[in-house]
């Protein structure tokens, strides 16, 4: 037992660094997408720009930019080549930003590119050469400077041409903590995870509303699938060369191989309407009644009759595959000498199968049924987009497609936390269960 | 090859229908297209409209998965189609633009069997790498100088740097070239013995580490993000997308199996006269370590095949214009009175999941010595 609480503690040390780990990905993820979250927080906070008015529009995203934080640099410490300057994102105008991009990609140095942004917003404001600009703005190509005869200008692009290099090379730069991931990460220890764009509400409640909706699928399921998927198993493995056993068998084989999208689309056309008779419409159609004002586990309670069809739906599939995976453990265990150890004490066959070949059995069963709570947690896209209920899946679906980054922090980062707190766990259980493991 | 697989105790009926599922796949061009497959008309010309041709030979299916019936939209198979005879019915019905389901199903299984074939190939390869420097060089094998190893990281940073910002693609396939060789050899030319000075790379502990970091996150979102950093995905990205996903599985699984093997006395005998690391992989592990692989192959199919098709249900990953047995399924949730819509792609799906699990199965079957070959 000495070794096995070593692991254990070390693995429990572990949680912390990989936790971390994580973060960082996660937010060097959220960096990297080509979305831009500046205009996805203005889209539902601010509808009057979209309506054609334009109200200042360029003014409106610098001033949500700093207001969102977006100036600090992302992380500690940038690697970025020599020509870049030192924090890309202190520049809250998206069209400068655009053309520094373009223009630094091209070999040119940020040190001669700020004089030229300059000199462009000052001739900008004249009408003659506003429409020249903006061609240069969009294509950034150097050469449709020289039609305007700007002396001022004349000599900036002189001077950029001179230095720009055909090579580059690192250069490392740090940044303290005063960047965003700093920022994110200590809000996110003290519990703030912040507010969604879309609906305003805060990320924590937003998330545990989806994860109650979620678990009301999935925690009835588990149950369901657990019980059921062990007794099949049994009745499975009891006599595995018999008749009856081997076509039930084959038909749990034949379950367990459907496509739960397809077994829920199917039991949403068949079972929910008039169409193929009147006796098929056994459920009721797919959807949630929302009840204003009511909370969400009174909502949930209200619409359980609507929650039946999916957790029957995730309930088939695994029972299936939770039989088969008990049949097989218990067809394995009946090769291990104890088995014979147990006939030649005399015990029958019903007694070496419920006393000995079972309870070792399920061993290996434990850590897949830890395992399977955080993957409850994080829910079912397909079951929940299919039969409309507003879950984690789906609400990490909707966020990430619009950029809406805070919810998906929240969900990620919850769900790496119960994914590997279950691991470790399912370890501790199995070492508990079972002397024999030693983890080394 | 036939006779290969039948060893593995593969039935027939399994060999068979993967050769008729693999063959739709492949060949599903000539199955169903709305031209004249070859025109006899003046000499031998291929692919030639209805309209311009009067004697040649016809595909078996006169529609392509694009072409648009205008007359029959979204029939059903067992109503009435307004079609010129029998040859021009569709069998399994139309969508509601018109479109053969019959012939989509058809460029389905293409769909299937490409990124099915190739995502299993990449997960595969990527398994058997991590598999062979985790589960076979482990934590104590590889052993190199101090020089080398300040070596090692210093240039994967420079080509992780070079990579991400560098703008021309000549360059950039240079470096990639160049730089597994430089890995390669820098890790073989620095090995030094365990009793002189230099550090061991614990090689175990870096793959498995990496796997947990994939295994905490959520799958789909990595599946989300990846799809939306690629911003305009096609065929290629999702098959690597998949394959990403796929890995960690796949090289845990083959992983204990090189264990297993590394245990057993024929490859300690190996180590002990003195042969190398790549001879004894090469030689000796790589044979047995085949009817493996072919369960993880089976199995990567049929994880393709599904979560491709989950992907194209949902709307995301292949281009909206490219039909697959996911898309066609998915017609079916505004259409919620089209059964054929949702019988016969998901049918296809569920069949060649449930081929690819069988033959899975048999062969780990085999592999635990219970089908005599």
């Amino acid at each position: 037992m000495y070794v096995v609480r070593y692991y254990l503690i070390r693995r429990l040390l572990l949680i912390f660094p990989t936790l971390l780990v994580v973060s960082i990905v996660v937010f060097l993820l959220s960096k990297i997408v080509p979305q831009d979250p500046v205009l996805s927080q203005l889209r539902f906070s601010a509808t009057d720009i979209w309506d054609g008015r334009e109200v200042n529009s360029e003014a409106l995203y610098s001033s949500t930019y700093l207001e969102m934080g977006l100036d600090l640099p992302n992380f500690y410490f940038s690697v970025l080549p020599d020509n870049y300057p030192s924090n890309l994102n202190a520049i809250s105008n998206w069209q400068d930003k655009k053309l520094i991009k373009a223009l630094i990609t091209q070999g040119y140095n940020f040190d001669q590119i700020d004089p030229l942004i300059h000199c462009l917003s000052r001739l900008r404001i004249g009408e003659e050469n506003a429409e020249l600009i903006q061609t240069f703005y969009n294509s950034a190509i150097i050469n449709q400077l020289s039609v305007i005869s700007d002396l001022e200008l004349q000599q900036v692009v002189a001077e950029l041409d001179e230095n720009k290099s055909t090579y580059f090379v690192p250069s490392i730069r740090w940044h303290g903590l005063d960047n965003q991931y700093h920022q994110w990460l200590s809000s996110t220890l003290q519990g703030q995870f912040g507010r969604s764009f879309i609906s305003g509400k805060t990320a924590l409640s937003q998330v545990s509303t989806a994860m109650l909706w979620t678990l009301a699928i999935t925690l009835p399921a588990i149950l369901i699938t657990y019980t059921l998927g062990l007794i099949v198993g049994y009745v499975l493995g009891r006599n595995p060369k018999g008749k009856k056993e081997r076509v039930l068998n084959h038909f749990f084989y034949l379950i367990y191989s459907i496509p739960m999208f397809w077994l829920a689309s199917l039991l949403v056309v068949y079972f929910t309407t008039n169409d193929h008779g009147a006796w098929t419409n056994i459920f009721p159609s797919v959807g949630i009644d929302i009840y204003p004002g009511s909370s969400t586990t009174s909502q949930i309670w209200m619409n359980y009759h609507r929650l039946l069809l999916p957790i029957i739906c995730i309930s088939i599939v695994y029972v299936a595959y939770i039989a088969r995976l008990f049949r097989r453990s218990i067809l394995d265990e009946r090769q291990a000498t104890y088995v014979m150890t147990a006939y030649a004490k005399g015990l029958s066959d019903d007694e070496v199968l419920r006393k000995h070949i079972v309870p070792n059995a399920m061993l290996p069963l434990i850590t897949l049924m830890v395992g399977s709570f955080p993957r409850a947690l994080g829910g079912s896209v397909v079951i929940e987009l299919i039969f409309n209920v507003p879950g984690v899946g789906r609400l990490l679906y909707d966020s990430l497609g619009l950029a809406d980054w805070n919810i998906v922090f929240c969900i990620v980062m919850t769900i790496s936390l119960v994914t590997i707190i279950a691991y470790l766990l399912g370890d501790f259980l199995y070492a508990l269960v079972d002397p024999r493991i030693r983890y080394e | 090859m036939i006779r290969g697989l039948r060893k593995y105790g593969l039935k027939p009926w399994q060999l068979i229908s993967l050769m008729t599922f693999l063959l739709v796949g492949i060949l599903s061009e000539f199955l169903a297209h709305d031209k004249y497959l070859i025109c006899l008309d003046s000499g031998v010309s291929f692919f030639v409209s209805c309209e311009y041709c009067n004697r040649g030979i016809a595909p078996p299916i006169p529609y392509r998965y694009n072409s648009i019936d205008k007359n029959n939209r979204g029939v059903s198979p067992l109503g009435k189609q307004q079609v010129a005879s029998v040859y021009y019915r569709h069998w399994l019905g139309t969508d509601k633009l018109g479109r053969d389901v019959l012939a989509g199903v058809i460029e389905g299984a293409q769909v299937a069997v490409g990124i099915g074939f190739f995502s299993m190939l990449l997960s595969v390869i990527i398994g058997l790498l991590f598999g062979y420097l985790s589960g076979f060089l482990g934590d104590d094998s590889i052993r190199i100088s101090w020089l080398g190893f300040l070596l090692l990281i210093s240039c994967t940073c420079l080509f992780l740097f070079y990579f991400s910002y560098m703008v021309s693609p000549i360059r950039w396939l240079l470096l990639l070239s160049l730089m597994p060789l430089w890995l390669i050899g820098v890790t073989f030319f620095s090995t030094v013995e365990t009793n002189k000075l230099g550090i061991t790379i614990p090689l175990d502990i870096m793959v498995m580490r990496l796997i947990e970091l994939f295994r905490s996150m959520p799958i789909i979102f990595i599946i989300l993000v990846l799809l939306v950093l690629i911003a305009k995905p096609g065929y290629w990205s999702v098959i690597i997308i998949i394959a990403i996903v796929r890995w960690p599985t796949v090289t845990r699984y083959i992983r204990a199996e090189i264990l297993k093997i590394k245990e057993q006395n024929f490859i300690q005998a190996a180590k002990m006269i003195g042969l190398s690391n790549r001879k004894i992989f090469i030689e000796q592990v790589l044979p047995m370590a085949i009817s493996p692989v072919l369960v993880v192959c089976a199995f990567g199919f049929s994880s393709a095949i599904l979560t491709e098709s989950t992907l194209s249900f949902l709307g995301i990953g292949l281009p909206v214009e490219q039909v697959s047995w996911g898309s066609l399924l998915s017609q079916s949730r505004s259409d919620i009175n089209s059964w054929w819509l949702v019988l016969f792609p998901g049918l296809m799906i569920y069949f060649s999941i449930y081929l690819f699990n069988t033959i899975g199965d048999t062969a780990s079957e085999y592999l635990r010595g219970e089908v005599e070959s």
